[in-house]
């Protein structure tokens, strides 16, 4: 008999070195890397517990980019069993406020209570970073916006993703348009604005008015699925998926054969 | 020297000034006549006021109720009441020794007395207690003491001249005079002093801290040198400190933490928490951050750690450890916004706050949520009606910013505006909302509104708003961008 080959006992190895981590980190191996089945993007609008971040696509797209992220939270927060409370860490003094300061009357509408929010203005990036590890800790919910501050780094990240899973709260960051450096996020959107449909009943003289808003989210990378592109909109304090519009009716796409002629 | 109508004239003098017959109140070229080697300086009461509260407030360390007691120049005093403090310090000589060494130390002439009265201890200490080689004097009687000390020590001021002039010199001269003469001659005020000093009439220390009734102090043989013994005895001050609210079921919302340097400085490190607090780790944490913060200058070292409660309010037992852990209870919340206000500034943690306006920057905003939930300040919280627009942007300008728009009509929605130098296209838009200033509060040169929620080719969505009607506020409405979303 010849002895058992080296592979077996180094499997065998594996298979330790994995139930290892799995006693570390339940999640990091719960599904075999590779095979992950698509899932549809209503599904994919379900963040898990944990770290989350989203960008805008261009710079103007921040206060879309934002709203998509106050409305995930409130979605989020809707349908969680004890309603956590929600703090919300931006940093003061004009740096990344260049389209303002959340407006509590508009809250509301966004899906969110007002008196549950503690907004926390924080002057530097390290204060930042520890007001937000410190309200998931705590059992808090995050909003944060962190822009493209250097002190965010895949260190950082995987902190702020394990606080908020062993919390099992949620944590979504708004970063800048410009930065793509990786981080330890279980998922990251990009967020740009659609053109809503128009209503043209309620418009200004002139001019249709404004349907429900509608955002492009590009799923740009998601722990254990593969990236997905679609079009969602806000509406009864959720947000639904669109279907794609029929190849026939794309008025707004411009025909590529008029543009070579 | 200070400067009087009569000139340059002397305002204090030092001991060997005196011995060389200098008097206070002498002219200054008088004194230099008499002793050329005479060397003044300008007066500065005020300086000397602020040294007196200072050393005042650095004598809570003997006892908490304690005051300074200005007098006329050279005659400054401290009041302390030391009733039932005598025996944290081995007895009530040992108490002045102590605090007599530690005036001297600082560069003083100080002289101390004790004694039942104030009264009596204020003239004993400033007319025995220079006699006596050890520079203080302690009376249990308070008669005999009394009665041989000048009129002077009455604290009656140009009283007593006159009463000398009658040939009164000693308070017993006076003792055993019928009363109603004393109070025709020479006023009510003589006699109600004379009663304060034998103990006839009370009389109550104001003091400079104001009265709390929680208190926790360490003393310490040896000064503390180093911020991590400090810390520890913060941490043991605060535990005995909770104790003692527990006992009585209170929480802590505002303190104050002492520290006293064995050099007479004391530094004061004031905390206040969002919800009544009891928790001991809790508020040691809070403390130790602020320590950290501070930066203070330990010096030669502190000696006596004392935290005081300023601020109570009722607060239930607790049973520990019984809710969820993944739940965040009320006082999980209240400590997770102390340890933001401490460690980012109480005007930094903040929680939405409307006001009754209709002036969407007015309306609604952010205010200091960290303390907000004082008791003091929520009968003020006043909410008004709910029936605000549910239309407002979700991010909006803290000051609107000008744009250029091109519109169709002079009162209709833009059709494209330029903001920050970038131009948009509007394809629809709602509106207009119109505003009408707040004409109790508003100036005249503020104009009407017209608001218009605006959606760029791109379908980004912006808060207009066109300023002055036109042709009846003004000839060029000008356009301000408020908000985004």
């Amino acid at each position: 008999m010849r002895s058992a080959p080296p592979r077996p006992k180094g499997s065998a190895q594996l298979d330790r070195l994995r139930a290892k981590i799995r006693a570390i980190e339940p999640h990091a191996l719960a599904a075999p890397q590779g095979a992950q089945p698509c899932r549809a993007p209503g599904e994919l609008l379900h963040l898990q517990p944990g770290l989350h971040e989203i960008c805008p696509a261009e710079y103007l797209d921040t206060p879309a980019a934002l709203a998509v992220q106050t409305g995930f939270m409130a979605m989020h927060l809707r349908t969680s069993e004890r309603r956590p409370p929600l703090v919300w860490v931006r940093p003061a003094d004009g740096r990344g406020q260049d389209f303002g300061q959340p407006y509590p009357l508009a809250l509301k509408a966004w899906g969110l209570k007002p008196d549950e929010v503690l907004l926390a203005e924080a002057s530097d990036m390290a204060d930042a970073l520890w007001a937000m590890e410190e309200a998931l800790r705590t059992g808090a919910w995050l909003i944060g916006e962190i822009g493209q501050a250097s002190q965010y780094d895949l260190t950082r990240s995987k902190r702020l993703n394990l606080a908020a899973r062993d919390c099992g709260g949620l944590a979504l960051l708004l970063r800048s348009h410009l930065t793509a450096s990786p981080s330890a996020a279980l998922s990251r959107w990009r967020i740009s604005a659609r053109p809503s449909q128009a209503e043209a009943w309620r418009g200004a003289t002139g001019l249709p008015g404004l349907g429900h808003p509608r955002y492009r989210a590009q799923l740009e990378r998601v722990k254990g699925g593969p990236p997905a592109d679609f079009d969602i909109e806000w509406r009864n304090a959720a947000f639904h998926v669109l279907k794609p519009a029929p190849l026939a009716q794309r008025a707004a796409q411009p025909d590529p054969i008029a543009l070579s002629a | 020297m200070h400067t009087t109508t009569g000139g340059e004239r002397l305002y204090a003098i030092n001991a060997a000034a005196e011995a060389a017959g200098l008097q206070r109140g002498q002219a200054v070229a008088d004194a230099k006549s008499l002793e050329p080697g005479l060397r003044t300086a300008p007066a500065d009461p005020e300086t000397d006021q602020r040294l007196l509260r200072a050393f005042a407030r650095a004598c809570g360390r003997w006892s908490p109720w304690c005051a300074p007691d200005p007098g006329p120049p050279g005659q400054d005093g401290i009041l302390l009441d030391i009733t039932g403090c005598a025996r944290l310090f081995g007895g009530e000589e040992r108490l002045i020794g102590e605090a007599l060494g530690a005036a001297r130390e600082q560069g003083l002439t100080a002289y101390a007395a004790a004694a039942p009265t104030l009264g009596l201890a204020w003239g004993l200490a400033r007319f025995h207690a220079p006699q006596d080689p050890s520079g203080w004097v302690l009376s249990e009687d308070i008669r005999p003491s009394l009665h041989s000390l000048p009129v002077e020590a009455l604290r009656i001021g140009e009283t007593a001249t006159q009463l000398r002039r009658f040939g009164l010199k000693t308070i017993g001269d006076i003792a055993g005079m019928p009363r109603a003469n004393l109070v025709r001659r020479f006023g009510r005020d003589l006699l109600r002093r004379l009663d304060q000093a034998r103990g006839d009439e009370e009389e109550v220390l104001d003091p400079l801290l104001p009265r709390t009734p929680y208190r926790a102090r360490m003393r310490f043989p040896e000064a503390l040198l180093l911020l991590d013994s400090l810390k520890q005895a913060v941490r043991e001050t605060t535990h005995s400190l909770c104790a003692h609210l527990e006992a009585d079921g209170l929480g802590l919302r505002r303190a104050e933490l002492n520290l006293y340097r064995v050099d007479g400085k004391v530094h004061l490190i004031g905390l206040g928490t969002a919800a009544p607090a009891r928790d001991g780790d809790h508020i040691t944490r809070l403390l130790n951050e602020k320590l950290d913060r501070a930066e203070i200058d330990i010096g030669f070292g502190i000696d006596v750690v004392e935290l005081r409660a300023s601020a109570t309010s009722p607060l239930g037992t607790q049973q520990d450890g019984l809710y969820d852990h993944k739940g965040v209870s009320e006082a999980g919340l209240a400590a997770l916004t102390d340890r933001l206000v401490i460690r980012l500034g109480a005007e930094r943690v903040q929680r939405a706050t409307r006001r009754p306006s209709h002036i969407p920057e007015r309306a609604a905003g952010w205010r200091d949520g960290g303390l907000a939930s004082l008791p003091a300040n929520t009968a003020e919280t006043h909410h008004p009606p709910d029936r605000h627009p549910t239309d407002r942007p979700l991010l909006i300008l803290t000051r609107p910013e000008p744009a250029e728009a091109v519109a169709e009509i002079p009162d209709g929605p833009p059709r494209s505006f330029t903001w920050r130098r970038i131009r948009h296209l509007v394809d629809k838009a709602e509106g207009p909302e119109r505003l009408a200033p707040e004409w109790w509060r508003d100036r005249h040169s503020s104009h009407t509104r017209d608001y218009f929620r605006v959606e760029t080719r791109e379908g980004r969505r912006f808060w207009l708003y066109r300023e002055g009607l036109f042709g009846l506020e003004t000839r060029t409405p000008q356009w301000f961008v408020h908000g985004a979303s």
